[in-house]
This record gives structure tokens, sequence and C-alpha cells, in this order.
């Protein structure tokens, strides 16, 4: 309600009376009231949106953790002299599991790799397919659920039960089951997350279209000849695109949650050697027991980081979506 | 602020034995640390077992006010001055526990949604017993109280409603439960706000009998909160208009609805369809411009951009109260200068009707199928219609009036053996099937613009696809109607680029009514197009109606639940009961000649703002499920003229009683015209099953 | 109510159908050779064939599909391929009963402070204390489980030494010893879902604050605390009730990086192992399992929702 003060509540600015007729021309301070021109109008309510997101604490903290994070994936070599597996040598020899020192930030992992590099390198892989299959997800679900929203029927019971029963399984479980039996590339792991995130997305979206579809603008654009296609994609889906981009926001946190989880659980895909969270604490978990904590915790510390500062951002989104 | 104490106000009698007494009740709420004012110096009195009401326009702070009255106010509302007295006592500077004895046992309210109003988690029973357990009763007792007030407010069956849940229990019947927890301890004040707003005509005029009947028994005092001002009318001795958050006139109810003191009362009076006033004697009279929005700083008359007599006396001075009568003031410069506000003229002089029908209904039917039960949503209807045509299609809810208006849009298929023609040429069932001059000739006027807009469309996409799809219009040439579609309507060529959430109610209706225009259209079904919207809103868009189908020879149908609107606008009038036309005729006969007895008690519940009293016809029970229509007559069991042996068994034809005019019933004109014996039984509530 | 209880039994039992059919496919249509992974590298290929034929593998998939839901119904889904002479419901016996355990523990942690926490910021509402609840569960509840549980392992089992850093729990272990043991990974869950259950109790709560009849309680000349006890809590629970339900179902099936770092052995390690094995009749039954946990949770959730609101019980069909 309290962002509706600013909008004028009713304007009417009729004549056809005979002693309001030039009141309806010259009393009325319309510009006044409700701005200047439409355009304006337009951008300041973005400029609003933006301003309610900056002045956030959440919203900025969560968006410079993952500024952050995507500069590292781009340019690691900014951050770090070394190479994620290059083994650090200090004074011609190979230093494993040295304590974080000044020139070891984070210290030195069990082969001598300098953990703050690995930290470093480890942001790209968990972006890349983490970001690819929450966008892929996304665009699949929002389609399905466009689709079956839209149309009802029993196409829609079907693939209602079917998103049912996957989500009766945690998508953990279920990765792993593809996984072993199509074995891990990275295409593999980033359509596998994919695909077992498209239910979700799905029920999200038709929940958000069923609501569109029982407004009268829909049964308008019916009534004028529209067909299914324009009423769905020009119609419905501008109205759904900001639960779309919410979800998205949110499906990315949870692909790198899942992401870390498998790597953790040794179903990573690429070169073993290479940089990777999930990876990396799965293999050094163990000498934390001999108070070898660093190689171990600073992966834990970067993948929480990360999925903090998405749900920081996700958040925020939804918040100002709702207002 | 200078608080001037009203002269009309101080002969009322001394504050401090007043059921309620608002003394320059000043309140804002805090927007962003920002204190936006909603009330403004609110001051009246009730007496013990008065009846005060409090009308105005949405954001006028009526309901502020009444909520205010019981200490209900929201975490951001900040009291800035002023007091509320109940028996003397200031109920802003009471404690917790003293306000929590007030509310138990000195004052209690009636919400407007009752459906809302109960936890839908607990038996009736148990809500209505818990009233009385704060007063101290043992559950058996309470349950047993329980009983006993359900009784009061005329329930047939209270043991049985008691042991249902809110939502297995009608919007009517349920507002008594809630009426019936208001009065437990019998409270000294009764707020009421909009207790009738969303219930069906019948079932609000039950209950505002209901209420006048306990006020009689109880000699509570009462605060009512209406737009209505037919309600305010029918049930209090004094009222308040308010604007703006302040009080601008206050007086003897009759008195002012018949000589309004105050140009806001006399233009929101003349802006309602009242006295019988049809399309062809007047236009209605609008408010130009907006209602203030909440909290704005308003300039020293609250009404000085919307008045007609508006000058810089008025810019520059804060009104004084001018009492005008015995216990009547008015807030205002130029009394004296009231007779200058003149009723519009008509704006439609000559007028003329076709004679063929545009859209004829033959046999319609329709039927559902909900939960493996055929629910018959309309029963072989024949309507037609003529070009430049209005007719009024009325009922209480669930009488099929929509359900009509989708079939004849297309939304949805008739059953098979019906049809409906477009000048004398069958039309597809369904709107996709249909060709494009079928589609091009009917559109729609949706209730509720915000749904019926794109919201992420601008005003200009909106009107200019729809022009573009209904006609051969395009381009450059496109752009140019869409320019005058919109200046028709009385929209700037600045809205054109809004989107609908820039835009207020009334101008939401206008693009909603261009579009419907767009593509030239033969009828434009209206479906309560003025319903969601503010009086003074409503009549412009009335008078946008009048005059577009004036000029297009557009027929219109127009559905709606109010009578004085049907009454300005249509020609004909249909009234629907249980999905079957009971009668039709044209306006002028309907509101002379004898009616059908469903129509008769219809038109009795209407509380009118004129003052009219007439004797009031209760219909008994509720509607009967359309899934189990009785056998019959369908409005047998609910007719206060019921012939035994003969309505429950045969169900009657249509016969005419007039040239053009025809229901559908037994009785002959001379049994219609008898006056109707109402039997005590009549009044109570009974469930339906 | 009883037959509310039907419907909703019978719509569980088509999901799980459709879900065995889904893992049955998983298991069966990808490319794979159980029999030659049994036989080793190295096996003959009669031994192969012989496994073929013994195990079914090359009956039609109708078949396969009809034995696997045959031991769905009976619970015997034979023996094991990588523990020969082991019954696969003998070695899932031992897990669930883990799992259970260290669900029930972390949900009785969590469950008062969450709600607790909840009803605290939605009463509290926009003040710094609802902030402080509201992001602290957004943070906690965005950290994956198994990463919380490496910290805490490092903090309080190692770097303070007050609690058992894995938990190799004693055969002869009292419950008190056995919950000392458990804590740490149950500390671990409750981190997760304190956030998540807070936050959806904060919107439920404050929804029902808002709602009308809320208002009409207070109007009644109740107190504030009698308004909650009576009349808020029963409707705003009820989110609350139905996200706990499948939950829980995700908690015993779900934990398995929990369960790698803490060495326990729960239902989750058991899938893993045997999906790396691969060991296809106890993979099927260990994920079967989860998904009847699941059904089963989400069906005791949605009755005690139809117990809390009459309504819901009409609202069948919407919210499938």
């Amino acid at each position: 309600m309290s962002d509706d003060v600013d909008v004028p509540l009713e304007g009417d600015p009729t004549g056809g009376v005979a002693a309001s007729e030039a009141l309806a021309t010259e009393a009325i301070p319309e510009a006044a009231v409700v701005g200047v021109d439409a355009s304006t109008e337009r951008k300041q309510v973005r400029k609003e949106r933006r301003q309610l997101l900056l002045r956030s604490p959440g919203f900025l903290f969560g968006f410079s953790i993952l500024v952050m994070w995507v500069l590292c994936a781009a340019v690691p070599s900014w951050f770090t002299k070394w190479g994620d597996n290059e083994v650090v040598r200090v004074d011609g020899s190979v230093i494993p599991r040295v304590s974080p020192r000044a020139d070891a930030w984070f210290g030195t992992d069990k082969i001598g790799n300098d953990v703050f590099a690995r930290i470093i390198y480890g942001a790209r892989p968990v972006l890349i397919v983490a970001v690819t299959a929450a966008v892929l997800a996304v665009a699949a679900g929002t389609l399905l659920g466009l689709t079956v929203g839209y149309f009802r029927g029993w196409v829609d019971e079907v693939i209602g039960r079917i998103i049912e029963a996957l989500l009766s399984i945690p998508v953990i479980l279920l990765a792993i089951m593809v996984l072993t039996t199509l074995g891990r590339s990275q295409t593999v792991i980033i359509l596998t997350i994919a695909v077992l995130f498209i239910p979700v997305v799905t029920r999200t979206v038709r929940s958000a279209v069923l609501a569109e579809a029982q407004l009268d603008y829909v049964t308008s654009a019916k009534l004028r000849g529209e067909n299914s296609l324009f009423v769905m994609t020009r119609e419905i889906l501008p109205n759904v695109t900001g639960v779309a981009v919410v979800e998205l926001t949110v499906r990315i946190g949870y692909a790198i949650f899942t992401v870390a989880t498998l790597s953790f659980l040794g179903l990573n895909a690429g070169d073993s050697s290479a940089a990777d969270w999930g990876r990396d604490l799965g293999k050094q978990y163990d000498t934390i027991q001999a108070g070898q904590w660093w190689a171990a915790i600073f992966p834990a510390l970067a993948i929480a980081l990360l999925v903090i500062g998405v749900n920081l951002v996700a958040d925020s989104l939804d918040r100002v979506n709702k207002s | 602020m200078t608080v001037t104490e009203p002269a009309g106000i101080a002969d009322r009698g001394d504050p401090a034995t007043a059921a309620l007494a608002v003394q320059n009740l000043e309140l804002a709420y805090e927007v962003r640390g920002v204190p936006r004012e909603v009330l403004r110096d609110v001051t009246f009195q009730i007496r013990p077992g008065e009846a005060f009401g409090l009308v105005g326009e949405s954001g006028c702070g009526k309901s502020t006010t009444a909520y205010a009255a019981l200490r209900y106010l929201p975490d951001n509302a900040v009291v800035q001055g002023g007091a509320v007295l109940a028996n003397g006592v200031d109920i802003l500077k009471m404690s917790n526990s003293q306000l929590r004895e007030f509310r138990s046992t000195q004052a209690s309210m009636v919400y407007q949604d009752p459906v809302q109003a109960m936890n839908p988690a607990l038996k009736i029973g148990r809500q209505v017993a818990e009233c009385y357990q704060i007063l101290g009763q043992s559950k058996s007792e309470a349950m047993a109280s329980a009983g006993d007030a359900l009784r009061r407010v005329k329930i047939a069956d209270p043991v049985r409603v008691l042991d249902r849940y809110p939502h297995q229990l009608s919007g009517g019947m349920l507002q008594r439960v809630v009426i019936a927890m208001a009065l437990t301890g019998d409270p000294k004040l009764l707020v009421l706000d909009e207790p009738t707003t969303g219930l069906d005509a019948t079932v609000e005029a039950e209950v505002l009998d209901l209420v006048r009947e306990l006020r009689s028994e109880t000699n509570a005092a009462i605060l009512l909160i209406a737009h209505n001002l037919g309600v305010i009318r029918s049930m209090c001795d004094r009222v308040g208009v308010m604007y703006a958050g302040r009080i601008v006139e206050e007086g003897n109810a009759q008195v002012v609805f018949d000589n309004p003191e105050h140009p806001y009362t006399k233009g929101l009076l003349n802006a309602i369809p009242r006295q019988g006033v049809r399309k062809t004697d007047r236009a209605l009279f609008t408010i130009p411009g907006n209602l203030p929005l909440i909290g704005t700083p308003l300039p020293t008359c609250v009404y000085v951009d919307r008045c007609p007599l508006a000058d810089d006396v008025c810019r520059t001075q804060v009104p004084p109260v001018v009492p005008v009568g015995e216990g009547h003031w008015s807030r205002c410069h130029h009394i004296d200068r009231l007779a200058q506000i003149t009723e519009p003229d008509a704006q439609i002089t000559e007028y003329d009707i076709g004679t063929d029908n545009v859209i004829q209904l033959n046999g319609v039917s329709k039927t559902f199928r909900q939960r493996g039960h055929d629910v018959p949503a309309l029963v072989s209807v024949d309507l037609g219609f003529h070009e430049g045509e209005t007719l009024g299609l009325v009922g209480e809810s669930g009488s099929g009036k929509s359900t009509l208006a989708k079939t004849l849009l297309g939304i949805h298929s008739p059953d098979s053996g019906g049809n409906i023609t477009l000048r004398g040429r069958e039309m597809k069932s369904k709107a996709t099937d249909r060709i494009a001059e079928s589609t091009r000739a009917i559109s729609m006027v949706f209730q509720n613009p915000d749904s019926a807009l794109n919201r992420m469309w601008t005003v200009r996409r909106i009107l200019k696809r729809t022009l573009t799809k209904l006609t051969d219009v395009q381009g450059a040439e496109a752009d140019r109607r869409v320019e005058e579609l919109a200046e028709a309507m009385r929209l700037s060529p600045r809205h054109l680029d809004m989107r609908p959430r820039q835009l207020s109610g009334g101008l939401k209706q206008r693009v909603a009514i261009a579009r419907a225009f767009a593509g030239s259209p033969d009828v434009v079904v209206c479906d309560e197009p003025t319903s969601a919207l503010d009086v003074s809103v409503q009549a412009a868009i009335l008078n946008l109606l009048a005059n577009l189908q004036n000029d297009e020879r557009t027929s219109y149908l127009f559905i709606t639940h109010d009578i004085g609107v049907v009454r300005y606008l249509a020609d004909r009038i249909a009234v629907m009961y249980l999905g079957r036309i009971m009668e039709i005729g044209s306006t002028d006969v309907m509101f002379s000649e004898v009616n059908h007895p469903y129509t008769e008690a219809l038109l009795s519940a209407v509380p009118s703002v004129d003052g009219e009293a007439e004797n009031r016809i209760p219909l008994t029970g509720e509607i009967p499920s359309p899934a189990n229509p009785p056998s019959g007559c369908v409005f047998h069991t609910r007719c206060h003229r019921v012939i035994e042996g003969l309505c429950e068994v045969t169900e009657p034809e249509m016969q005419e009683i007039s040239p053009g005019h025809r229901i559908k019933c037994h009785l002959t004109i001379e049994q219609l015209s008898v006056p109707v014996e109402i039997k005590e039984s009549a009044t109570l509530a009974t469930l339906a099953d | 109510m009883f037959r509310y209880v039907l419907r909703r039994l019978a719509l569980s039992l088509i999901t799980l159908l459709i879900l065995i059919a889904v893992i049955f496919l998983l298991t069966r249509v990808f490319p794979s050779d159980p029999a030659r992974q049994l036989a080793g590298p190295f096996g003959s290929q009669e031994r192969v064939d012989q496994l073929n034929r013994d195990l079914g593998l090359q009956d039609p998939m109708i078949t396969q599909f009809g034995r696997l839901l045959r031991d769905v119904v009976t619970l015997d889904f034979g023996e094991s391929y990588s523990q020969p002479g082991e019954r696969v419901l003998d070695l899932i016996r031992p897990r669930l009963a883990n799992s259970a355990k260290l669900v029930l523990f972390a949900l009785i942690l969590t469950l008062p402070l969450s709600i607790v926490g909840g009803i605290i910021a939605a009463r509290k509402k926009d003040t710094l204390l609802d902030r402080t609840i509201v992001n602290i569960g957004l943070a906690s509840s965005s950290i994956p489980e198994f990463v919380s549980g490496v910290l805490l392992q490092y903090i309080i089992g190692v770097k303070l030494g007050w609690l058992p850093a894995v938990t190799n729990i004693p055969d002869d272990a009292s419950l008190i010893t056995e919950l000392r043991y458990l804590l740490l990974p149950a500390l671990a869950i409750v981190f997760v879902y304190f956030g998540y259950i807070a936050r959806i109790t904060r919107a439920g709560t404050i929804t029902a604050l808002d709602a009308d009849y809320t208002r009409t309680a207070y109007m009644k000349g109740l107190s504030t605390r009698s308004v909650v006890r009576k009349h808020v809590l029963r409707n705003s629970l009820q989110p609350t009730v139905a996200v706990t339900g499948t939950q829980i179902g995700y908690l015993f099936g779900g934990l398995v990086g929990l369960e790698v770092v803490f060495n326990y052995p729960g239902l989750g390690l058991l899938i893993l192992n045997a999906a790396t094995a691969p060991d296809f009749p106890l993979l099927q039954a260990g994920v079967i399992t989860v998904a009847i946990i699941f059904m089963l949770c989400t069906l005791g959730a949605d009755i005690l929702i139809a117990y809390m609101n009459p309504r819901a019980r009409m609202n069948l069909k919407e919210s499938s």
C-alpha cells in the first residue's frame, strides 16, 4: 500500500457537465499529481526499484560477493601469481601442508599447491556449471510451466504427477544415480542438474501462470481472436518474468550447492588436479583431524560465501519484486 | 491548525454522557518516517441509542475513524491530537487491560467481509462461545449462550450452525454470526464498517432489518460506515459526510440527503442515479478532478480543487462551521451560492432503438459438470436485443448473469440445442472458432479494470493491438485512430504511454472501454463496469457509456446488481434467477406495472437514498444450489405468493402480461396486484443444504 | 476426514508408482552392463551370460518392471550384487534406523528453535531483532550441510575438542553417549534448517497476524497472548508443517555429504556406495525407501494440516 501513495487514486477529468466544463480544463492539477510524462514516469519506477535494491544492505553485501567471485572466475591471474595446480616452491623446494603465512595466505595443501590460488581458480568451474545449468533449467521450466499452466487439461495432470514424483527424491540422490550410469563429463553434469531442476521451476512458473491466466486481460485477448502462442508469449510471459528471474537466482544458489556436493563426493568432471572447491574439500577434510584445517576450511568458506551471496541477491530481488 | 468548536456540535449535549464522542481527532500514518495525515479535526457525537452514519468515497478516512473508535489502529498510526470518549472515558488513554475490558463489554464491531472475519480453522460454536468465556462463563455455559445468541440474530437452527466451520456457511449467515458475537454482553456502542458491502441486495436487506430490530431491542448506539448512501439513509438518525479526512457536513440524515448544504454532499448526491432518473432525463453530475491522495497536505478547504464554487476566499481561509439548521452544519464559505450548482442537462435528447434484433439467443442452455454432477447454469434462455438498445440484466449472485454473458461471448460453449445469431446469422459457439466479423461485432467491458488490462502493456499498445487485430486499419493510420479513440474516451495523449498501474481506477476503466470500442462493435457486454468505482467516478463512466451508445448505436448487455444504475441506463431489463429469465420488460413498465414475485422482492430490498419507505418483502431461505434446483417453479421455495400444489409441481410458462412485458409465473395480474402479508417465519435465516 | 485421507493416499500411491518407473528407467535403460560388472573384467563370457539369465536381465523390460513392482509390494529386493549373500532389505534396515536417529534428533533441536524464532521475528516485524533472525537464517540455510559439517567438525570437534569429531559410535554406547556422537552432525542440520523453517514460520505468522479473524479476536477483548495462542498459531503454522513434512523426507536420503564427513552409516551413504559399485538392487531399494519415507512424511503433514484447517480438506484438487 505504502508504495502506491505516489500514484493518483482517482482521476476523472470528465466534462460533459455544464458546471464543471471549465474546471475540467483549468482546475485539475494533473501534471502535479501524475508526474511529468510517461517515459520519465517509467524510468522513475525503475529508478525507485533500483534505489530500493541499493538501499538494502543485504543486496549490497551479496552483490559485492558475487562481483568478487565473477572477477576471480574471469581473470584469476589478477589475484594470484600461482597457477591452480602449480606446486609452490620456496627456495627451490616443494613445501606441502604449510599453515597460512605471508607468502601463502591460505597455506598449502597435501601436494604443495597454494590454497589461495586454488580458491581463486576454483570459482570458474563452479560458476560455469551452476549458472549454465540454472539458466537451462529456468528456460525449459518456464516454457513448460507456461504451457501446462495455460492449457491445463490432462497434459497438466500428467506432467504435474511426474513433477511431484521427481520432487519426492532429493536432487542429489537422483544426480548420483544419473552420473554413475551416464558418466560424468562437464556437459553431462550441467544437463543433469538442469533436468533435475526443471520440475521445481515448472511448478513455480505454472502457479504464477495459473494466477495470470485467470485475469480478464487474458480473456480479452482470446475474445479478440489472439492465438494461444500470442497469449502465452506476449500477454502472460511478460507478467511472469519477475517470478522467473527470482527463480533463476534461487536456482543458481541451489545449483552451486549441488555442484559442490557432487564434487565433494568425487562425482565431478574434468582434470582431477584442476582447482575445484568441492573436490578440494572432499580430498582434504581428513587432514582437519590432524590440525591442518586450512586446506579444507578455506574451500568450505568459499562455497558458503558464494551461496550466501547468491541467496542474498535472490532474496532482495524477491522482496523488491513483491513490493 | 486552528481548532474551531462547531456550534452545531456543541449543542448536542455533554460529551461525557455520549455513547461515543470523537473530539478534534487528528491522526496520521507514518510512511517511511513521514507522517501522512488521514484524519483532520474530526469531531462528532453519538448519543445513547442513536445511529450515526459516516459516508464518503474511498480514502476519505471513514474506516479509520471507525477503527479509532475502538482504538484498533495499525502500528504506523500516530494520534496527533484529540480524544475519543466513550461514556466520558478517553479510550486513547486506557491501559491495555482497560481497553480489553472496554472491547469485551462496552463496544464491538461488525466488519465488511464476514468470511474473512471468522477464523477458518475453528467451528462457529467455539468462536461465538469464546465471547462469553471472556465474560467469565464456563465452557458449557458459554456454548449455551452462543446458541441463544444465534437465536437472537434469527438463525433458525442454531445448534447445527454452531457445529459448522465458517466455509460451510453463506456470507449472509456468517454476517449474522458476526453480529451475534458483537452483541455479547449488550454493548453500548456498535460499530458497523460496511457491514453489507459484498452481500446480495436481498441478503443486505435482511441484515439491515436485523440490525434495525436489534437496535430497538438493545438501545445500543450505532456508528455505521458505508459508501452506499441508501444504506445510511435507511439506517441512521444522523449522518456525517467525510472528505479527505474531514467531516464537511453533519446533520439529520433525511435533512442532509434531501437538502445538502455542502458542495461535496450535493455533488455526491447528484452523481447517483436516483429518484427514478433516466439517461433521457439528464446526464449524471460528475465531480471533476481526483480524490485527494491520502496524506497529501491539503489547502484550507479540503474540497477547493474540485469545487465549482471555489474562489480566492476558499484558497486562503479555512471555511468556518456554519450552522444551517437544527443540529445541521456545513463547513463552507459559500452556502448561499449552492444553488449555482445545477443538475446537468440531458445528454441524450433524441434517441431511437432499431427494431431488428442484433443478437438473438434461442433456447440457450449451459450445463457445467462439477464433481460428477450436472449443474445447469443457464436453462433455455431466449433473449434478443436491438440496435442501440441497452438490455439490463439483474439478479442475485449465482443467478447465471455472468454465464449468460460468457456464453454470448463464446467463452463458454452452450449445450447443444440452442443457438446464438448475430444479425440473423448463426455464430459458432466458441470465440476461437468464430469468423472475424463475429469477433469484431461483440466485445466486453469487465468489472475490474486491474484484471482486465495487461499491466506490462502501455495503453497505446493495448488499444493499437486490439484495433489492428479487429479491423483493417494498420500502421500510421492505426496510430491516428488510437489517438482519436483515446480522445473520444476523454483520455489525454500522455495517458497513452502509461501503463495501467500509473492510472486511476476511473482512467483504467476508460481504457478498457476504449478497447471494447476499438473494433466498432455491434454489441458490448458490460459486466458490472462501475461496481469497483467510487460514486463520482461511476457517474462519469455511465455518462460516457450513454454518450458512446448514442453516437455509435451500439447495443449493450449491461449486467449489474445496482437497481438505480440499471434504471438509469437500461431500455429493457431482464431478471434472472437460477439460470432462468423470470421477467423481462421495458424499464418503464418494470417500475410501474406488477412484477414477478422475485422482482418484487428484489426491488423492495434496495435501500433508497430517497427514503421512500416501502414494505420490504423478505425472501425466505438462501438461494438453492443450481446443482439441485427446486421442482416446478424454481422460485417456489422462496416465493411469498406461492400457490400450494401448483408451483412446486409445474414450471410456469412465460406469459405476456402487457406488450413486451413477460413474466414466468402462474399468477395472474390480479393475483399479483394484491398486497403481500409477511409471515414472521419468513424473517428467519435457514441453512441451505 | 476419512475420505480425505483415502484420496490423499491414493494420490501418493500414484506418485510412488511414477517414481518407481523413473528409477527403473534410470537404472535399466541407460547403457550399462551389470552382469559384466559383476563378473569382473576377467570373468568369462559364460559367467556373464549365466548372470544375465539368473538375474533376469534379458527378460523384456515390462517383465523386469513387473518384478520390481512385486519386490516393492513384498518388500523383498533379493540379494545385493556387491555383497553377495546379503539380503538387500537386511542391508537397508540398520541404515534406515541410523538415518532416523539422526533426523529425529536434528528435528528435536531445530523445530522448537526455528518456530519460536520465526514467531518472534513476525511479532517484531521490521525491527533489528527480526532482521537479525531473518538474515542469520538466510545465511545459515545457504551453506551446504557438509560444509557446515566440516566447519563444526573443525571448530567444536578438533579445535575445542568438546564433542567427538566423527560418529564411530561404540556398539555398547548408552543413549546419552550416542547423542553426544550425533550432536555435531545434528547441529550441522540445525544450521541448514533453522533459517529455512524460521523464515517459513515468520511468513505464515505475519499473514495470520494481519488476517481479519485476528482483528476479530482482538476486538472480542482477548489479550495478545490468547489471540496468538487460540487464533494465530493454528493458521500460521500450516506452512511450517507442510515444509517440515517435505524436508524430513529429504533428510533421510539427502545428507550424503554430511554422512561422508562424519563417516556416519546412513541411507545416503548406502545409496552413494550402491551407485558407485554399482549394485542395482540395493540402489533401487535404497532410493525407493527414501521415496516411501517422503511419501509418508508429506502424507502425515497433509493430514495434520487438514486437521488444523478444515478448508484444506476441500482443496485437495487445487494443491496437487
